[in-house]
């Protein structure tokens, strides 16, 4: 297992609405490194660990929208032959925020 | 979102993921922010941080999957894998990310609507808010007048997206309480091919395998299946598989390329229809080389033919007609009779008819007779909605049992589902017109005479509904042509899925869908809304507790995490409420009917359910789960064991052969263990206090603790059979290899219509789109129906990207935007288009005809013409 960053460093994205995802990246072998340094380069993207050919990574966006846009970005990269959703707390989306303030008063 | 917060919520998603990774998935429960498993008593576990999770199951595909509900503050903010659930084990598709997005369009119904102009009917106006009590006593007003007249007038059309408790309690509605077969899901338009052939060839329904066989298979074979956009968690164990040992292969059969063939080492496209000639050279292979199993033919077969020559189920007098009434005969052969039939499948024949390369023909058939190799075979839709889907089930599985690959670790063949609860619904608890629950029949004496036990009828009660009800095409075609006066759906959006749209939506048959009145269950206005004369806003997934059971036979339980919008209700509660008050007054012998059906959950002091919605979907469940737990029973214990001796034969000498049900072969457990376990799968054991699942049907090659079906064979079986199998569910315990010959389509490509057209699904859009398409992500994805084409047809027409074509077929037209990308690449000749975007409406051009067996539309197969606009 290679930490490719601290597990817990703040991006640039701190203190903002943000939604946040993980997600294991399956690749193709030969294109392990690729990838990762592929990742390693996208905003709200953060590779964690490297289990075999699987990456576990975490997007960070401000919407559910913005995080399945970067999710659906993760598919289409070359070498990457699946993306599979662990885990989403989307309690700072804002259509979300907006149903829960909704949802208290009723 | 604060800094502590955030770090804790990353904390999180980091261990979650990285337990799902590493395997470890099983001990995450334990971790933060994720909910310990639930119990009976706890609806909904607070992890430290405020948001209480609830165990669910995935709303979209077929697979099943299952996912933990984070709610706060009454909305759903968090969704996990659920890692304690075996079928996914905390792995989702990344559509998981816009589940709660689902239930939050803005257009969500939250009102009864009546129409009261019905003129209006086909468009988007018409419809007026009103109360519960108006809708529900109007509905039940026109229900009960068409029983009264003429309950041939009558039809519900359900789902593979119905609940489990919630079919279970229509069934027992429709059938014993308006004694009406007149009841159909649309699993018929995705599943009924597979249903005939495994009842066929088994004698019971559903797969004998499980999605863990993904994980040691040596190869796999798709056939007519796009996995990695209709099963993409499936797709991805596949893909893992592959990566984890570079020996194994995939081959993958259809007639188009789609986004399943990437990781196929070899595939091989077929002209459509053919594949029946191929499945059929692969047995020719096996036999006539001697390269079958033998002691495993020797041990479990037997070998059928059946009618041929079945022409084509076009017209809607087919089922009557003198063909139509002999598509179901069989009668015995020999294995050398087999072989004979088999000879003319030649290497050079098949590939000449079908198209495919004769050196790859040989290289698949040349696994099956490799008796190291576990070969997972993998179908969906191109095998089931076939105009001979039946018989393409047939080939397939005769193949795996000729070359005694089936019901083993990694091995076998599986038939896979489009919908969520197919298996647990549609086909287990049988909202089919000719089935009763757990593989029960109305036209079997002794089948009525259980289900008359279970519910505590009057022997002979269920006489009544011994002739089997009108398939799903039938009842709509018969619509059309005014033959009905009451329609119900409800989990479904009809008039977008049908095939030939243009025989009830657009042509001088519309009459007879504008006069029927109709009533649609809904969560969304759908086009199939536009034409009802009542709507019934629903509550959608974990709005209410509810059951979906999986193909691998899991049955799992989603939690009510939230409360449904507005007036929006439980669709049990609805089909109380028109119970209740359609079955007034009526008396079965001498009680009252209503209760007599529905009292176990139902006050009628109270006018409310007997208590909370746990209680009550645990109550239903246990009577449901009498009907696979006989000795729950004792009237159907002894029904069960034909202990009166009224079922069986009795032999010249006197002796009796009794006919057993074997009921016990779907046995259910209590409906905690669900709970507790996160879903189980099929038949169900108790061992030492514990209920443990089976993985492997019929399989006694280790014990019930490692998945196998030990106590079943114990019960039933005889041990020491070839591979450890013993397939005691046939009254023979010998499946059915039954000889299905390649006849063609019921059309091929002509001057004036020279492309064939499939349609079917892709990876955004799901179910006509009525949820999918209020989502802004998977909706802008795929923004509307495109027609795939090959680059060198669309030259030839001079079609680009994006231009607008009109497709063309002898049942309709549709204008649509051509797409020449690699999503879908058919080959000449062929086009793709999937269903779900009712301004384009591509049904419109799917031709009208069905398996003649199972009644399953072939939606694959439309000879069209298409022209520039």
């Amino acid at each position: 297992m290679n930490a490719s960053r601290d597990l817990l460093e703040p991006t640039s994205l701190a203190e903002e609405s943000v939604v946040i995802s993980s997600v294991l990246v399956e690749t193709k072998a030969a294109s392990l490194k690729d990838v990762t340094t592929y990742l390693a380069q996208m905003p709200g993207v953060q590779v964690h660990s490297t289990h075999g050919t699987c990456l576990v990574v975490t997007i960070e966006a401000p919407t559910i929208d913005a995080s399945y846009a970067i999710a659906t970005e993760l598919t289409a990269i070359d070498g990457v032959l699946n993306v599979q959703l662990v885990y989403a707390n989307f309690e700072d989306d804002p259509g979300i925020k907006a149903r829960m303030r909704a949802d208290a008063k009723n | 979102m604060k800094f502590s917060r955030r770090k804790f919520v990353k904390s999180t998603a980091v261990a979650l993921a990285t337990a799902v990774a590493t395997g470890a998935a099983a001990t995450t429960s334990s971790l933060s922010g994720c909910a310990p498993k639930p119990t009976s008593e706890s609806t909904g576990t607070s992890s430290s941080d405020s948001i209480k999770t609830y165990s669910a199951v995935c709303r979209y595909c077929g697979v099943g999957c299952g996912v933990l509900v984070g709610v706060k503050d009454g909305t759903v903010v968090e969704v996990t894998g659920d890692p304690d659930n075996q079928t996914n084990k905390g792995a989702n598709c990344i559509k998981g990310m816009n589940l709660v997005k689902l239930l939050y369009g803005e257009d969500r119904l939250t009102k009864p609507l009546i129409r009261d102009d019905k003129t209006s009917k086909g468009t988007k106006n018409g419809l007026r808010e009103a109360t519960w009590e108006e809708a529900l006593d109007l509905v039940a007003e026109k229900l009960k007048a068409t029983w009264k007249t003429d309950k041939s007038r009558l039809a519900f059309w359900g789902s593979g997206q119905q609940p489990i408790i919630e079919g279970y309690a229509l069934v027992k509605f429709w059938k014993a309480g308006l004694l009406s077969n007149n009841i159909d899901p649309n699993a018929r338009l995705c599943m009924a091919s597979a249903v005939v052939a495994l009842m066929n060839t088994f004698q019971t329904d559903e797969p004998a395998n499980c999605y863990a066989d993904i994980d040691s298979a040596d190869v796999f074979v798709t056939w007519g299946a796009n996995m990695a956009e209709a099963h993409p968690v499936l797709y991805s164990r596949l893909v893992a598989r592959m990566q984890d040992n570079s020996s194994v292969k995939h081959y993958d059969l259809g007639t188009i390329t789609t986004k399943t063939s990437k990781s196929a080492n070899k595939v091989l496209i077929f002209k459509p229809g053919t594949d029946l000639a191929i499945a059929n050279y692969i047995a020719n292979y096996l036999v006539s080389n001697n390269l079958y199993d033998a002691d495993f033919v020797k041990d479990h077969l037997q070998f059928k033919a059946g009618q041929e020559n079945l022409s084509d189920a076009l017209e809607d007098g087919y089922d009557a007609s003198d063909i139509g009434q002999k598509v179901n005969d069989v009668h015995g052969i020999t294995f050398d009779e087999y072989a004979a039939m088999l000879a003319p499948y030649t290497l050079e024949y098949v590939a000449q008819l079908s198209g495919v390369e004769a050196s790859d023909l040989e290289e698949l058939a040349k696994l099956f007779a490799d008796p190291k190799l576990r070969i997972l075979s993998l179908w969906t839709m191109g095998v089931n909605q076939h105009n001979r889907g039946t018989w393409m089930n047939h080939n397939i599985y005769n193949i795996h049992l000729l070359s005694g690959k089936h019901a083993m670790p990694g091995c076998g063949a599986f038939s896979l589902t489009g919908q969520p609860t197919a298996c647990g619904t549609a086909r287990e608890v049988g909202t089919f017109s000719h089935r009763l629950p757990a593989d029960l029949v109305v036209n079997n004496a002794q089948h009525r005479r259980y289900s008359e036990a279970v519910w505590d009828l009057p022997e002979g009660y269920l006489d009544g509904i011994e002739k089997p009800g009108p398939h799903t095409v039938k009842i709509f075609r018969d619509m059309s042509s005014g033959k009905y006066d009451f329609f119900w759906s409800a989990y479904n959006n009809w008039a977008v899925s049908m095939p030939n749209l243009t025989r009830f939506l657009g042509k001088g048959d519309k009459k007879g869908l504008l006069d029927t009145f109709v009533v649609v269950n809904e969560v969304y206005p759908t086009l199939s809304c536009d034409y009802a004369d009542v709507v019934f806003p629903v509550s959608l997934w974990v709005e209410r507790e509810g059951q979906f059971g999986n193909a691998e036979r899991r049955t799992a339980i989603f939690e009510k995490a939230i409360d449904p919008p507005g007036d929006a209700m439980w669709d049990l509660w609805v089909f109380v409420q028109i119970a209740k008050r359609v079955l007034a007054g009526e008396k079965i012998s001498d009680d009252d009917a209503f209760t007599k059906l529905f009292g176990l959950i139902w006050d009628n002091a109270k006018d409310d359910f007997i208590g909370e919605q746990r209680e009550v979907c645990k109550t239903l469940w246990e009577e449901y789960r009498t009907f696979s737990n006989p000795d729950l029973n004792n009237r159907a214990n002894s029904i069960n064991k034909d202990a009166e001796e009224k079922f069986g034969t009795r032999a010249d000498d006197g002796t009796y052969t009794p006919s057993k049900l074997k009921m016990e072969a779907k046995q259910l457990a209590p409906y905690d263990e669900y709970l507790l376990n996160h879903g189980l799968s099929w038949p169900c054991r108790e061992v030492n206090g514990r209920w443990l699942g089976t993985s492997w049907r019929f399989n006694n090659g280790g014990s019930q603790e490692d998945g196998y079906d030990q106590l079943g064979v114990q019960m039933y079986g005889k041990a020491g059979l070839a591979g450890n199998i013993s397939f005691y569910k046939s009254a023979t315990s010998k499946p059915s290899v039954v000889f299905r010959p390649y006849e063609p389509p019921a059309f091929e490509p002509n001057e004036e219509y020279p492309f064939w057209f499939v349609t079917g699904r892709l990876l955004e859009q799901w179910h006509t789109g009525s949820m999918t398409r209020r989502i802004p992500e998977l909706n802008d994805a795929l923004p509307e129906a495109l027609l795939y084409m090959n680059p060198n047809d669309a030259a030839a027409l001079n079609l680009s990207e994006g231009d607008m074509a009109k497709v063309s077929s002898a049942y309709g037209s549709v204008d649509i935007k051509v797409s020449v990308t690699s999503r879908v690449q058919p080959p000449a000749g062929r086009v793709f288009a999937a269903f779900f975007a009712e301004e384009t409406l591509i049904n419109l051009v799917c031709e009208d005809v069905y398996c003649p067996l199972s009644k399953e539309p072939d939606y694959k197969k439309t000879i069209v013409k298409i022209e520039k606009r």
